[in-house]
C-alpha cells in the first residue's frame, strides 16, 4: 500500500511541475477581473489566452496587451496595454489638467456663491489660499511630459477613466512582463456564440510616416 | 522468435531509466527556480565581499515577498535597465525607508530634497564596491517582483568557502534617521 502511495505521489508531483512549468514559460489561460481594460476585455468572464514567449519584455511592441506583475505589489498581475516604449516621450495624462477636473474651478465657485450670500473676510481669503494651493500648476504631474527609461514601458489601461496604471505608479520595468494576451473567450456567451466569444486581441497601433 | 524477445528485452532495460529520469526534469527545474540554485558572480561590483568568478548558493525561496529581505542582505535582480541582465548587490534600505544616494561627486548630502523617498514593495541596493558599482544610485529603488533570490553562502572557491557576507557592508550612513 505505501508503495502504491509514493508512485502516485511521485506521479502528482511530476505531472504538477510539468504543468507549472508549461504556465509559466509557454501559455497560460485564466480569467481577468476589472473594468480597466473596456471594451477590449469584460469586466467579468472573460478569460485570455496568454503567450508566455514575450516574457521579460521579448519582442514586445507598442500597443501590444500584456500581464505585468505590479510594481508596487508583486503578488498581483494586472493586463494593461503597452502604450510607450523606451525612449517615447509620454504626456501623462491631459485630462487631468483640464479646467472641469481642477478643484479650484470648484473652489471659485463656491466663493462666487458665497458672495452672494455675503461671507465674512477670513473665511474668503481662506477659500482664496485653497484655491491658489489646488491649482493645477502646483499641484499637476500630470501635465508633464517624460521620457520612458531604456528597459522600462508605460502602460494604460483601454478604458482610461477606470484604469489605475503607469499614470499611477510610473514606469514599469520590462522585467515584471509575464506575458502577451492574444486571445480572449468570454464566458458570458454561448458556446454556439463563435465558441465562447472566442477573439484575437489585436494590436491596432501604427506609426504614422515611421519606420519601415 | 527467442532472440527478438531478449534483444527487445535489453532495448527496454536501456531506454527505461533514461524515459524516467527525463520526466524528473520538471520537477528539477522547477525546484531550481523556486526553492534554491547557484550562480555565477561575474564584475567588480560586489568586492571584497564577492570576486568575479565566485560560485554562491542562491535561496529563491519567496523571493518576491519583501518581508523575506532584511537590510544589507546580498540579492541577485533581474537589471531595471535591462531584463536579460542579473545583477548582484547588497540590499541598504527597505520599503518606506528614506535613503541619502551617492551623488555624482561621490559624496552624500543630507539635504532633505535630495533624500529618496522608498516607496512599497521597493528596495534600494548598492554594490559593495562603491566607486565601481551601477546599483540604485543610478536607477533608483527596485521592485521586490524583479528579485531572484537571496545569496546565503559562497561555494566556490573553497578557500574561501562559507565566508561571512555581512563583515564589509559598503557604504554606511545611507539611512536618513530623523
Amino acid at each position: 500500500m505505501m508503495a502504491t502511495l509514493g508512485k502516485t505521489a511521485s506521479y502528482t508531483i511530476r505531472t504538477l511541475c510539468l504543468v507549472h512549468l508549461v504556465h509559466t514559460n509557454f501559455y497560460e489561460f485564466s480569467e481577468t477581473r476589472g473594468e480597466s481594460m473596456l471594451p477590449t476585455l469584460n469586466a467579468t468572464g472573460d478569460f485570455v489566452h496568454v503567450s508566455k514567449y514575450y516574457k521579460d519584455g521579448k519582442k514586445i511592441e507598442i500597443g501590444d496587451c500584456i500581464v505585468a506583475s505590479k510594481p508596487t505589489d508583486p503578488h498581483q498581475r494586472v493586463c494593461k496595454r503597452i502604450t510607450g516604449m523606451p525612449g517615447d516621450i509620454i504626456l501623462v495624462d491631459p485630462s487631468m489638467g483640464s479646467k472641469l477636473n481642477e478643484y479650484s474651478t470648484i473652489i471659485a465657485q463656491r466663493i462666487q456663491d458665497s458672495k452672494e450670500n455675503h461671507i465674512d473676510d477670513q473665511e474668503y481669503k481662506e477659500l482664496l489660499d485653497l484655491m491658489d494651493e489646488t491649482s493645477t500648476s502646483k499641484l499637476s504631474n500630470f501635465n508633464e511630459y517624460v521620457k520612458v527609461p531604456p528597459g522600462h514601458v508605460w502602460l494604460t489601461g483601454d478604458n482610461l477613466s477606470c484604469s489605475v496604471d503607469s499614470r499611477t505608479y510610473n514606469f514599469v520595468p520590462m522585467g515584471l512582463i509575464r506575458g502577451k494576451i492574444v486571445a480572449a473567450n468570454d464566458f458570458n456567451k454561448s458556446f454556439n456564440d463563435n465558441f465562447w466569444g472566442f477573439r484575437w486581441i489585436k494590436n491596432n497601433y501604427f506609426t504614422l510616416g515611421g519606420k519601415e | 522468435m527467442r532472440t527478438n524477445n531478449t534483444t527487445t528485452h535489453y532495448l527496454k532495460q536501456f531506454f527505461k531509466p533514461i524515459l524516467i529520469s527525463i520526466t524528473w526534469i520538471p520537477v528539477i527545474i522547477t525546484f531550481n527556480n523556486h526553492v534554491c540554485f547557484v550562480a555565477r558572480i561575474d564584475g567588480r561590483s560586489m568586492e571584497p565581499t564577492l570576486k568575479s568568478g565566485d560560485w554562491v548558493f542562491l535561496w529563491k525561496w519567496n523571493c518576491t515577498d519583501i518581508n523575506a529581505y532584511k537590510r544589507n542582505d546580498v540579492i541577485l535582480f533581474k537589471a531595471p535597465l535591462n531584463s536579460k541582465k542579473v545583477y548582484c548587490k547588497r540590499i541598504k534600505g527597505l520599503q518606506y525607508d528614506s535613503v541619502i544616494p551617492k551623488n555624482i561627486n561621490n559624496t552624500t548630502s543630507t539635504d532633505a530634497k535630495k533624500l529618496v523617498h522608498i516607496p512599497r514593495n521597493h528596495i534600494w541596493c548598492e554594490g559593495d564596491n562603491v566607486f565601481h558599482s551601477i546599483d540604485s544610485n543610478t536607477y533608483g529603488p527596485v521592485s521586490t517582483g524583479l528579485c531572484v533570490g537571496k545569496v546565503t553562502k559562497i561555494i566556490w572557491p573553497l578557500s574561501r568557502f562559507g565566508t561571512d557576507l555581512y563583515e564589509s557592508q559598503g557604504r554606511t550612513n545611507v539611512l536618513y534617521k530623523k
